[in-house]
């Protein structure tokens, strides 16, 4: 995928991030079992079970690739009590993520702003690495 | 490493690998098979399981609710309603004609 559609995507899903209230709640509980921001395919239970294939637990360090609004990654963190970074490219996500992860008492090591071509961080940063629905 | 993604159906002919490129999620393209792509990249335990099914539920679940909340939605969304409406009704008619699947993926980076 080009940068341009990676901007284009930008663009699109900071549309879709602004969408916030009881309305958003309501039906986000209803379609996916939680609510965290989510506008993707991955309920609840598909999140568990992410979190029993990365075998998380307290003390690893979990990137989340392309987050969104931090979801599922911050909620893996709550879960399990590992530490998180979350990753995407609107800043508005991210923004709603770190407000989220503060509220929660999460373990949110950083919100980073970077496409999941060109992460800027060293090898072996992480203990686990998770994405759902990415451009999805 | 686990992940869940949404792809094309293995097995399509050129033109309806083409449709299924069309009404899928905009990075659904690729060729190979993610797990393939895993072992390639040298990933160990690769493992998957089929979603296809969940994510059908799903993508009728956010459609209806979509439908039943759509002054609310529109109100908030603006234009953007429009878009993911018509993005997740794609969607479903897609999977009703199996061309696409959601699969998760998992695996493990070899030791160094």
């Amino acid at each position: 995928m080009s940068s341009k559609d990676e901007r284009q995507a930008r663009r699109d899903f900071s549309a879709r991030y602004a969408l916030h209230g009881p309305i958003a709640d309501t039906i986000e509980t209803r379609v996916i079992g939680e609510v965290w921001g989510a506008n993707g395919f991955t309920t609840k239970d598909q999140a568990d079970a992410l979190a029993a294939q990365l075998r998380l637990e307290r003390g690893m360090r979990l990137l989340d690739l392309g987050c969104g609004r931090g979801w599922p990654g911050l909620y893996l963190a709550k879960k399990t009590r590992c530490e998180v970074v979350v990753t995407d490219m609107p800043v508005e996500g991210l923004v709603t993520a770190r407000e989220r992860a503060f509220r929660e008492e999460i373990r949110l090591l950083g919100a980073v702003a970077a496409s999941a071509r060109d992460l800027p961080f060293r090898p072996d940063s992480f203990d686990a690495i998770v994405h759902t629905d990415v451009l999805c | 490493m686990a992940f869940i993604t949404i792809t094309v159906a293995p097995g399509l002919d050129k033109w309806t690998h083409r449709q299924a490129v069309r009404i899928g999620p905009r990075a659904v393209a690729a060729r190979r098979e993610a797990h393939e792509l895993m072992t390639q990249a040298g990933f160990v335990e690769v493992g998957t399981a089929d979603l296809t099914h969940e994510f059908e539920d799903t993508a009728r679940a956010w459609h209806r609710e979509y439908k039943e909340n759509e002054p609310e939605l529109r109100r908030a969304l603006g234009a953007e309603y429009d878009e993911l409406y018509v993005n997740r009704k794609d969607m479903i008619t897609g999977l009703e004609q199996k061309l696409l699947k959601r699969t998760m993926v998992s695996g493990t980076a070899p030791a160094r």
